[in-house]
């Protein structure tokens, strides 16, 4: 058992979810050491309020999704110095995550405290202000750094002078927030990688009594009352395990007590409780959260010691559920204990086991998963039913930085993968298997429609992933316009269902070199050659365009790669160096390399031409 | 040790980064390096977390020493 002071730090955090245990946590990462294989995150917060109460709840947050913080603080309402001159402490700092921390009433006093005074011409004008202020920032960030940015949007912190009247106004107060924050977010939206920390939705949910604390802003520009400070050091969180692929993607659930009220086994189908009355609404309600997790992208399955049959009567004929037998990726329903059925589950998904939530309402249950999986992340159906929904969305434990298409439809790909199962299982020889998939691939070079997905598929691929490079939209789409460097992107489909885009690779050039600095593949494509044949392309490419005679290729060990560890001398690299933490493999280019026999290959036109 | 001073020490050990034994009746911004005024202020509002209370303006200023802090937090009937 590790009990460095930083595991100790880090179980407290996660049991207590206090203030006083963040701190701890915050201390005992700036102190864990930076030779230790913990990855370093650089995070620069650039301000015009005290952040510092807030600081180190932020940090904690870095260190409990598992990285070693590292914090550049900016000088109090000195951001035009920070972002004006490429020469800065900020720019030199090299941001990994750039915080800029915005209060409205520096910004536009007259706004805040005196919004009567405008006419509604003035108050657009003020707005106007605002919103140029918080773009020339931005853009000043953006040209000097490409590291993503998180900027916050503007809560509401009191009630508005009008009273009642105001609502009722095209120009008052309430409007006029709303209406900046809007344009705060196309400011964002103009540019490459920049988020909204949505500090209206926060202090919405907490109250603007509770979280804005008059007190410390007359004293020390300092806003945020203590309940505020965890919750908005959460969605910092949030958006660094989604940029950093940190983020859950597979929901485990039990069935009964958690999918309905009742026992299947012994009250019959008839006799459990879903549907429109209450506790039942309270599980319908839980079902319709499911599936919206389910359009977003989130694997869904079932864990439950039932009899099997019992499970499929409920999902294929109760007329109340919402959830149904072809919303779920897989199941596991025995008398089996569940550590070693979730187990399964996750090697069938071919996921990690730290991506995994999973809900259960046996107290037994959860602390029997706890203690055998531990990077497994359990939720107890609360007591109070009413709550069960809101258990899902609560810590955003999901949360991902976009929902591309293939996050709707990669619940129905692992269906299509149970139907190829069988496939597979009435086949003879592997390549009789392959060929009978009929599988088809298309490579080529990601343009706008691409992007989004490339970025993600580089944030959220753990196993099938030969350096493990962290790359945003912006990042990818200076890759693609670098005439030095190539982005190829694979999509593959076969006769059961088409997977979408799910392969990456990225490769830089230098004097007749070519070095891969990404390979990637999404774990759902494995085991059909694509890696080959993305490979094969890229050696090809490397060859007879830009007129490479040798590649090089490099494994850098992390949590969960070990697969492509061989990756290279499979490919009939030979070892070139090594260096702590990575391996270095190259290849000779004379000739081109065949594609798989068993995918038919297309090439997009545009990528034709150029060549 | 009556389990409010155990909370409160550990309010200081956390927030001034100090083992909670060492926390005791010396222990204000004369004797603390990382009690200065900005900390002062992380100070007020942890202890309102750990304690669920809200100081006044004035409490928020006095609470300059240990011996102060639990004298503010009894005033809020907290016992110790």
């Amino acid at each position: 058992m590790d009990t460095s002071p930083l595991q100790q730090a880090l179980s407290r955090a996660r049991a207590e979810k206090t203030l006083g245990a963040y701190t701890a946590l915050a201390n005992a990462a700036r102190k864990a050491p930076a030779a230790g294989n913990i990855e370093e995150l650089k995070i620069a917060v650039l301000r015009n309020l005290t952040v510092e109460p807030l600081l180190p709840a932020i940090e904690a947050e870095v260190a409990l999704s598992g990285f070693r913080p590292e914090v550049y603080l900016g000088g109090f309402d000195s951001i035009a110095a920070d972002v004006f001159s490429p020469e800065s402490p900020f720019f030199q700092f090299q941001p990994g995550l750039v915080i800029v921390a915005l209060w409205l009433e520096p910004l536009a006093p007259t706004l805040t405290q005196r919004h009567l005074s405008l006419k509604p011409a003035d108050v657009e004008a003020a707005i106007d202000a605002v919103v140029g202020q918080v773009s020339t920032i931005l853009q000043r960030i953006r040209a000097g750094c490409a590291a993503p940015i998180v900027i916050n949007n503007f809560p509401s912190t009191s009630r508005p002078t009008l009273g009642v009247l105001d609502a009722q106004l095209r120009s008052g107060q309430t409007w006029s927030l709303l209406e900046l924050n809007r344009r705060i977010l196309q400011a964002a939206k103009a540019l490459p990688d920049v988020f909204i920390a949505d500090y209206y939705g926060i202090f919405a949910e907490l109250g603007f009594r509770n979280a804005f604390d008059e007190r410390y802003w007359h004293k020390g520009r300092a806003p945020m009352g203590q309940k505020a400070l965890l919750p908005i050091a959460q969605v910092y969180g949030n958006f660094i395990r989604a940029l950093k692929g940190k983020a859950k993607k597979c929901l485990i659930l039990d069935c009964d007590n958690t999918l309905w009220g009742g026992i299947v086994g012994e009250d019959g189908l008839q006799g459990i409780e879903i549907g429109a009355n209450h506790p039942g609404s309270c599980f319908r309600d839980f079902q319709n959260e499911l599936l919206n997790l389910h359009d977003r992208g989130v694997i869904l399955a079932l864990c439950s010691k039932n009899n099997e049959a019992d499970v499929m009567e409920v999902l294929t004929r109760h007329p109340e559920m919402v959830l149904r037998k072809d919303h779920l990726a897989g199941w596991r329903i025995n008398w089996d204990e569940k550590a070693t059925n979730i187990e399964r589950l996750v090697e069938d998904l071919n996921i990690g086991m730290d991506s995994v939530v999973f809900v259960d309402d046996s107290e037994f249950e959860i602390d029997w998963i706890k203690t055998r999986l531990p990077a497994v992340r359990t939720l107890l159906v609360p007591r109070d039913l009413s709550k069960l929904r809101s258990i899902l969305l609560e810590e955003g434990l999901f949360d991902s930085l976009s929902v591309t298409e293939e996050d709707r439809q990669r619940n129905r790909l692992y269906i299509a993968e149970r139907q190829r199962k069988d496939i597979e299982a009435s086949a003879g020889s592997f390549r009789e298997y392959l060929l009978q998939l009929g599988l088809e691939a298309e490579i080529g070079s990601p343009g706008e429609m691409e992007i989004a997905r490339v970025a993600q598929l580089t944030q959220k691929t753990n196993q099938f992933n030969l350096t493990t490079k962290r790359y945003s939209e912006g990042d990818i789409r200076r890759l693609v316009d670098d005439p030095r460097s190539d982005v190829f992107h694979l999509r593959l489909k076969d006769r059961v269902a088409d997977l979408g885009l799910v392969a990456v690779a990225i490769v830089k050039y230098s004097e007749g070199l070519a070095e891969i600095d990404s390979l990637l593949m999404s774990c759902r494509a494995l085991g059909r050659g694509a890696e080959d044949l993305l490979l094969a392309h890229l050696l090809n490419h490397a060859l007879e365009r830009k007129g490479a005679r040798k590649v090089l290729g490099r494994y850098v060990p992390a949590a969960k790669n070990q697969q492509v560890k061989n990756f290279y001398p499979k490919q009939g690299f030979t070892l070139a160096g090594e260096r702590p933490g990575s391996t270095e493999w190259a290849i000779e280019l004379s000739a081109r390399r065949s594609y798989p026999d068993w995918i038919r290959v297309t090439i997009p036109r545009s990528e034709r031409e150029s060549q | 040790m009556n389990p409010n001073e155990l909370k409160l020490k550990q309010v200081l050990a956390d927030l001034f980064d100090m083992p909670a034994e060492k926390v005791g009746d010396d222990t204000s911004p004369d004797t603390v390096s990382k009690w200065d005024s900005v900390n002062h202020l992380s100070l007020v509002l942890a202890i309102e977390n750990a304690f669920d209370v809200s100081l006044t303006e004035e409490q928020s200023v006095e609470i300059l020493s240990y011996p102060l802090i639990k004298a503010v937090l009894q005033e809020h009937g907290i016992k110790f």
